[in-house]
């Protein structure tokens, strides 16, 4: 059963469809975000198991482009929505904006692939949780998740001036 | 005196001399950047924790489990001196060419010195980490080839971070 795998490339895709005429530099800044993530993901993939997903859709060990793509997405739409709502905060403000919001939906997301089996920790990191929990997520995702996700925003924030530059030549 | 402490204290008086130089160099805000920066290694040393174990350092060097900030200190010394190196020699390079010279500066300096903190014990990789190493060394040395790809990872998530906050403070 791919269910997961479709259902995360089918979200991702409609939203992309709906919001590309909206905001012309979507795809690109999809694709350095998608970028972010990957080299996240690939960095840290020592740290955690994505298992039973199908074999289709891994790129290397259990580094899983479906994953890539869902926090991807997840952060594209968090982005979106504060460059909507808050589009006159300053870009600090702005910063802090998308890791909180990006945070909230990635531990709601962290709880789904754990609660469907997808997700496990590996050994060095079961040994440094100190088993306090937020339902099934471990509680030191809340400092991981805005970690990883600051790394990530600042990487698409740094890259995206440049993307438009070379678009501009 | 152990060799330790001296390594210790040198890794010490190098990062003042750095946060000196930069003050002297007229460099934009020194201290906030040395702090920035600091701020940046730190927070993906802690990600990152259970990957690596750094050994044999004085009690006070640590900070949390094995993270420690000497080592962060070395990090950010080897951060500015790329970005020097760098700076210095192309000063008129966009900032999107400049990454791929800052990475390579990166590794091409921190490569040696993780070799030799590798065979003095100073650094080990935990066994989830060596579990995902291919076992093939760097020619002449005990050092995983994988150090060569991990450093320029390291850097394309760090210096971004870096480079964005710097923008906003």
């Amino acid at each position: 059963m791919a269910v997961f795998e479709l259902s995360v490339i089918v979200i991702s895709i409609a939203f992309l469809l709906l919001t590309h005429k909206l905001y012309k530099s979507i795809w690109k800044k999809y694709g350095i975000i998608f970028c972010g993530v990957l080299l996240f993901e690939y960095f840290t993939q020592a740290l955690w198991i994505n298992k039973g997903l199908e074999a289709w859709s891994y790129l290397y060990l259990d580094v899983n482009w479906i994953i890539t793509l869902g926090w991807s997405t997840i952060i594209i739409v968090c982005m979106t929505l504060v460059n909507a709502y808050a589009n006159n905060a300053g870009n600090l403000a702005k910063l802090l904006y998308y890791i909180i919001s990006v945070s909230i939906v990635g531990i709601i997301a962290e709880q789904v692939v754990l609660g469907l089996g997808i997700r496990e920790y590996s050994s060095a990191v079961l040994e440094v949780l100190s088993g306090t929990k937020m339902g099934i997520v471990p509680i030191e995702a809340l400092y991981y998740i805005p970690t990883f996700m600051a790394l990530v925003i600042a990487f698409v924030i740094y890259w995206m001036p440049a993307a438009a530059a070379r678009k501009s030549r | 005196m152990s060799w330790i402490i001296l390594l210790e204290i040198g890794i010490i008086a190098i990062a003042i001399g750095v946060w000196y130089l930069l003050k002297k160099q007229k460099y934009k805000k020194p201290t906030i950047s040395f702090a920035v920066l600091f701020i940046s290694v730190l927070l993906f040393e802690i990600v990152s924790e259970p990957m690596w174990k750094n050994n044999l350092l004085d009690g006070w060097a640590y900070i949390y489990r094995d993270v420690s900030w000497v080592i962060t200190l070395g990090w950010v010394i080897i951060f500015f001196i790329s970005f020097y190196l760098v700076d210095k020699k192309w000063p008129k390079l966009s900032e999107g060419k400049k990454f791929w010279l800052y990475l390579a500066a990166l590794t091409i300096i921190t490569t040696p010195i993780e070799v030799i903190l590798l065979s003095a014990g100073i650094r080990e990789y935990s066994s989830v980490l060596t579990q995902t190493m291919s076992g093939i060394l760097i020619p002449l040395t005990s050092a995983p080839i994988e150090i060569i790809l991990t450093i320029p990872l390291i850097g394309a998530l760090v210096i971004p971070f870096y480079k964005v906050l710097m923008r906003l403070v």
